[in-house]
């Protein structure tokens, strides 16, 4: 399943280890993508992915991180770097 | 017509008057055919007024582009209810959704919002754990 990068040693994951983390997290959800799962790729419109799939998205990384995600920035998610973008984000945020 | 009356329609006309000059409104055109804009407010109460029952607030012609992942959500919603075997009154229920709003949403008549999704999965989820459970509390069920 997920590859669970040094969560629990660091609290704050690196950047490449995030992105190993949601592109496992993104091909779980998409079993029939072929080929690799590439951060520009987005979720909706490359993916077929739909909003089901964007609330469940969002509620693994919840749980994988054990973090809130705010509904907000879910609708401003497009591409699977968004999502990344969005995780490293809410480490910042629990930071300050 | 008397003087009261003359005064009253009078009256009247110009209430009519005043209410035509406070719909705020734009028009555009789009391939020859020409559409007004109004705030969705007062599209609301003119609909009350007319008798014409609104669709859902989430439904919008503007996202029509939307109907695929409609149908979708429709389609995926209704499997996962029935595998956890509820029925769609007690999955709005236990979402604490309108059994309306559900309706319509398995019937891909309406979009939902993304916390409405989010109440309906975490409801399903539960449903699905109590199942499991019931399952493995069964003698010769656990574990298949």
């Amino acid at each position: 399943m997920f590859t669970e990068n040094s969560l629990s040693a660091n609290p704050r994951p690196s950047r490449p280890a995030v992105v190993e983390d949601i592109k496992q997290l993104v091909a779980d959800f998409t079993p029939d993508m072929p080929g690799e799962i590439k951060e520009e790729h987005a979720l909706i419109a490359d993916l077929g992915w739909d909003s089901l799939d964007m609330v469940e998205m969002s509620m693994q990384v919840e749980e994988l991180y054990d973090i809130p995600v705010p509904d907000e920035m879910v609708d401003d998610i497009t591409t699977v770097g968004d999502v990344v973008e969005a995780v490293l984000k809410l480490f910042a945020q629990e930071a300050e | 017509m008397n003087s009261r009356e003359r005064n009253e329609a009078v009256a009247a006309k110009k209430r009519r008057a005043e209410n035509r000059q406070a719909i705020e409104h734009q028009t555009v055109e789009l391939e020859g055919v020409r559409y007004v804009i109004v705030r969705q407010s007062l599209f609301s109460r003119l609909c009350e007024k007319a008798g014409v029952e609104l669709p859902s607030d989430r439904e919008d012609p503007l996202t029509d582009g939307f109907d695929m992942d409609r149908d979708s959500l429709a389609e995926k919603l209704v499997s996962r209810r029935k595998a956890v075997g509820i029925s769609q009154a007690e999955l709005a229920r236990r979402a604490g959704v309108r059994p309306e709003t559900l309706n319509r949403i398995e019937r891909a008549r309406s979009t939902p919002d993304f916390s409405t999704i989010r109440k309906l999965v975490v409801a399903m989820n539960e449903a699905e754990r109590q199942l499991a459970a019931l399952d493995s509390s069964i003698p010769g069920e656990a574990g298949s």
